[in-house]
């Protein structure tokens, strides 16, 4: 697996320079955070392995991967896209890629399609997935690429919350979108993160973390 | 009430039941709260002037006291919304 440590006072011109190194596109690849200073932000940038291939077909890792692959490729025939699905190696839960030529449509309002697509992949191949196991499938990259865009927006909103010390409220996301933020911002000792609102317009909080009680 | 309020129900509901899918964290999701959302959607008229909507919620609704899978009962109402949006064009 290819990767490299990126420098830059910004988190973009960190990810910037370790992208120019690795002469890769940023939606190939991930971004870990390993240190944010006022004057310097550094990540390490890795390859994502299937995304850097020639775009031939991943090897399914599994039975239960190939069956749900085929079943959406099947599916999406029938729906008359013209797509390829391919089961993304070595991730957990399995992870199929569907990729092709203005598949927006498939990925919808907010993702409304695709989420669609994923329960319906899910239900066809519910009887063979132990208790709890789930098939995450995504388009052309939609759902790692947003989960890279809000983690971003977390890190910007935790810099602007330690400058003002006021909080920030972000806009209405999706649960798998508040999840990468409280990710993002759960090692982060100054800033803490938590959802208000309901669903469809919850929102999370980033604000100043509270010192323990005296 | 109109079918726009419908379909905003309904993907309320949706919402909840990928909220727990998704496991944020930060849920506290039961099923009936799920059900009750369901049951929210089942009480405007709108339902019953395009076909189908008020079968699908039904069946979304059964399956949350079946206790069927989240995705079962997303993919039903995802099949009530996609009625209501053939049935009432721009929602």
């Amino acid at each position: 697996m290819r990767s490299a440590e990126g420098r830059g006072r910004t988190l973009d011109e960190a990810v910037d320079a370790a992208l120019i190194e690795l002469g890769e596109s940023r939606r190939n690849v991930d971004v870990k955070v390993l240190s944010e200073g006022l004057e310097e932000t550094v990540v390490e940038v890795t390859v994502i392995e299937s995304a850097a291939g020639s775009g031939a077909p991943a090897t399914p890792t599994d039975g239960k991967g190939e069956m749900a692959r085929s079943l959406v490729e099947g599916l999406l025939k029938h729906m008359g896209i013209r797509a390829q699905v391919t089961t993304r190696q070595g991730s957990e839960p399995t992870t199929l890629d569907i990729s092709g030529r203005d598949l927006g449509a498939l990925i919808g309002w907010r993702g409304e399609t695709l989420r669609a697509l994923q329960s319906v992949t899910n239900v066809m191949v519910g009887r063979h997935l132990g208790e709890g196991e789930r098939i995450i499938v995504d388009v052309e990259r939609y759902r790692q690429r947003r989960e890279h865009t809000v983690r971003e927006i977390a890190l910007r909103a935790a810099r602007q919350v330690k400058m003002t010390g006021d909080a920030i409220t972000l806009d209405a996301m999706q649960p798998f979108e508040r999840r990468a933020i409280h990710l993002a911002l759960e090692g982060d000792p100054e800033v803490t993160s938590s959802s208000i609102g309901e669903e469809p317009e919850r929102r999370v909080v980033v604000g100043l973390r509270k010192p323990a009680s005296e | 009430m109109t079918a726009r309020a419908a379909a905003e129900r309904i993907r309320k509901a949706i919402a909840l039941i990928n909220a727990v899918e998704d496991g944020a964290g930060d849920e506290e999701i039961t099923p009936t709260e799920i059900a009750e959302a369901i049951r929210d959607c089942l009480e405007l008229s709108d339902v019953d002037r395009v076909p189908n909507v008020r079968r699908y919620l039904g069946e979304a609704l059964d399956a949350v006291s079946d206790g069927m899978p989240a995705d079962f009962v997303a993919m039903t109402l995802y099949a009530a919304l996609g009625a209501l949006q053939e049935g009432s064009p721009g929602v």
